[in-house]
């Protein structure tokens, strides 16, 4: 890899660090919040409404959208080429997703040891949640593959704003949000809860389909990126 | 080996041209000072020469290949500061290290202490003036062959320009390569510079050794008549008259000089305002 490229994602990830440190003190301190307050809400069923579901995944789209702008003006400084720029993102991205991935398992393992205090909470990872009962390299894979792309969604989001002309950026800031909510809901209504399911087992059915589906889908939003990111006004 | 550009034009927009035409080499291990009146072209010159700014038209070239995405080996300091606010200086200075492949840490060492910056700060808490010293001290310590440096001495007092030109000859010396500065400050910077590449709206006006352009001619100094007596039939860049003395700047060596006038070597800044005046009658070309 060239020197330039792994300068920038060394760079990249060096940056994350008070973010990913904060995130994670923060879950820490929350968590201890709700074993020394008490405060559990239970559900109908009995179950406990504080788990902390999907939390990584929103911070790591969070950081694949603001990733993109941030360091442009340094990679600008620094003479990189939109090639070494857009390799080091993703490749940072990469990087980012597997010590989250390991940083939520050992959450999650020290949530599970914590569980006689704490009051049902628990921090169930994407793989333990779609396959329980599964080797636990696997459901590390599907966590891994998943958190990859939620940030790499991140960063398409972040790769589409800088194509679109300023005046029309606001459009696009406040219309994403809304269409994709209105589409999603147009989608499961057209569709039915049957074809949804149908839908979902043939992509996630199995740990192997579901590392399946989250890779092409992140290959595609990748090469998509990267080509957004190529016609970028850098170079 | 060299930067080469050729025909090099830069349009904004319909309207404006900022860079006509401009085919200027760049040696290696040579001191340039890049002057310009203000929006002669110069930090947009600069600016493609880094690859920040894509030409209009025209080509550059970096040791025999294409300049665009191969400026490993270029740095720019410019005005506009593209370094993270939030970073302390001293990993500025670590970063640009690992972008560059090396970095002179105790040169950088030595010039914080010089200038009394503190690297431990965060470079948006600096003042104007400090963070064009960490630019600069940045700048001076990479680890490039080619080196641009746009209006490096802005919002520096005296003390702290006096130790940048020493130190940018210093550095030249110990690891000779390619310095391009931009600047105003003509004058000081006389000493510093071994050629002068100079744009005048966009487009090329000179480039030459500093000693040839000063040797191209000469200042005659006396009463305005005696002046105006001798300067009959020569060629005159321009003129300077304060109270009944005349100074006349002269193509040509010095010969025949009457007793009375007196003979003085041009001075860059001068001969640089008589070259880029718009004024007419009054343009030396």
């Amino acid at each position: 890899m060239n020197k330039r490229t792994l300068a920038a994602t060394k760079y990249q990830l060096w940056e994350s660090r008070t973010a990913v440190i904060t995130f994670y003190i923060v879950l820490l301190l929350v968590f201890l919040c709700n074993i020394i307050l008490n405060q559990v809400a239970t559900a109908d069923d009995g179950g406990s409404h504080n788990n902390y579901d999907g939390i990584s995944f929103i911070f790591l789209f969070v950081a694949g959208i603001t990733t993109f702008g941030q360091e442009l003006r340094l990679y600008l400084q620094c003479g990189l080429s939109r090639k070494q720029l857009t390799i080091s993102l993703l490749l940072s991205m990469l990087g980012l997703s597997l010590i989250m991935t390991v940083c939520d398992f050992v959450f999650h393992l020290f949530i599970t040891a914590a569980a006689p205090f704490a009051h049902g909470v628990v921090l169930p990872m994407m793989g333990q949640m779609l396959y329980p009962g599964t080797n636990v390299l696997v459901r590390l894979l599907v966590h891994f593959f998943a958190l990859t792309m939620f940030s790499y969604l991140g960063l398409l989001i972040s790769a589409i704003f800088f194509q679109i002309p300023k005046k029309f950026r606001w459009i696009y800031c406040a219309g994403l949000p809304v269409g994709a909510i209105a589409l999603s809901i147009r989608v499961a209504l057209d569709l039915g809860s049957e074809r949804v399911t149908s839908l979902f087992l043939t992509f996630f059915g199995s740990p192997l389909h579901a590392i399946g589906s989250f890779s092409l889908i992140t290959v595609v939003l990748l090469l998509i990126s990267h080509f957004l990111t190529m016609r970028s006004y850098l170079r | 080996m060299s930067i080469q550009c050729a025909h090099l034009t830069k349009r904004f927009g319909d309207k404006v041209i900022a860079l006509d035409d401009v085919s200027v080499t760049l040696e290696r291990e040579k001191i340039y000072g890049l002057l310009g009146r203000n929006g002669a072209g110069k930090s947009t010159l600069m600016g493609l020469l880094a690859d920040r700014v894509r030409p209009t038209s025209g080509t550059m070239t970096i040791e025999g290949k294409p300049l665009h995405n191969n400026t490993g080996r270029v740095y720019m300091m410019s005005e506009e500061t593209l370094y993270p606010e939030n970073l302390k200086v001293r990993d500025v200075f670590r970063w640009t290290g690992e972008f560059y492949g090396g970095f002179d840490h105790d040169l950088a060492d030595r010039l914080c202490g010089e200038f009394g910056l503190d690297r431990k700060k965060k470079a948006g808490t600096l003042s104007t003036g400090y963070k064009t010293i960490y630019k600069i001290i940045t700048a001076l310590c990479v680890d490039a062959d080619y080196i641009f440096l746009d209006e490096p001495v802005l919002g520096m007092d005296a003390g702290h320009r006096e130790i940048f030109y020493k130190a940018l000859l210093e550095t030249y010396m110990a690891r000779p390569r390619t310095f391009v500065v931009s600047t105003h400050l003509i004058e000081e910077v006389t000493g510093v510079i071994e050629d002068v590449i100079i744009i005048d709206r966009g487009r090329l006006l000179k480039t030459a050794s500093v000693e040839d352009l000063l040797r191209s001619g000469y200042n005659v100094t006396g009463a305005i008549g005696a002046v105006d007596e001798y300067c009959r039939g020569r060629d005159i860049i321009g003129y300077d008259t304060v109270g009944g003395i005349k100074t006349a700047s002269v193509l040509g060596k010095a010969e025949n000089v009457p007793d009375g006038l007196t003979v003085s070597p041009l001075d860059l800044q001068k001969l640089f305002i008589r070259m880029t005046e718009h004024k007419e009658g009054t343009r030396y070309e």
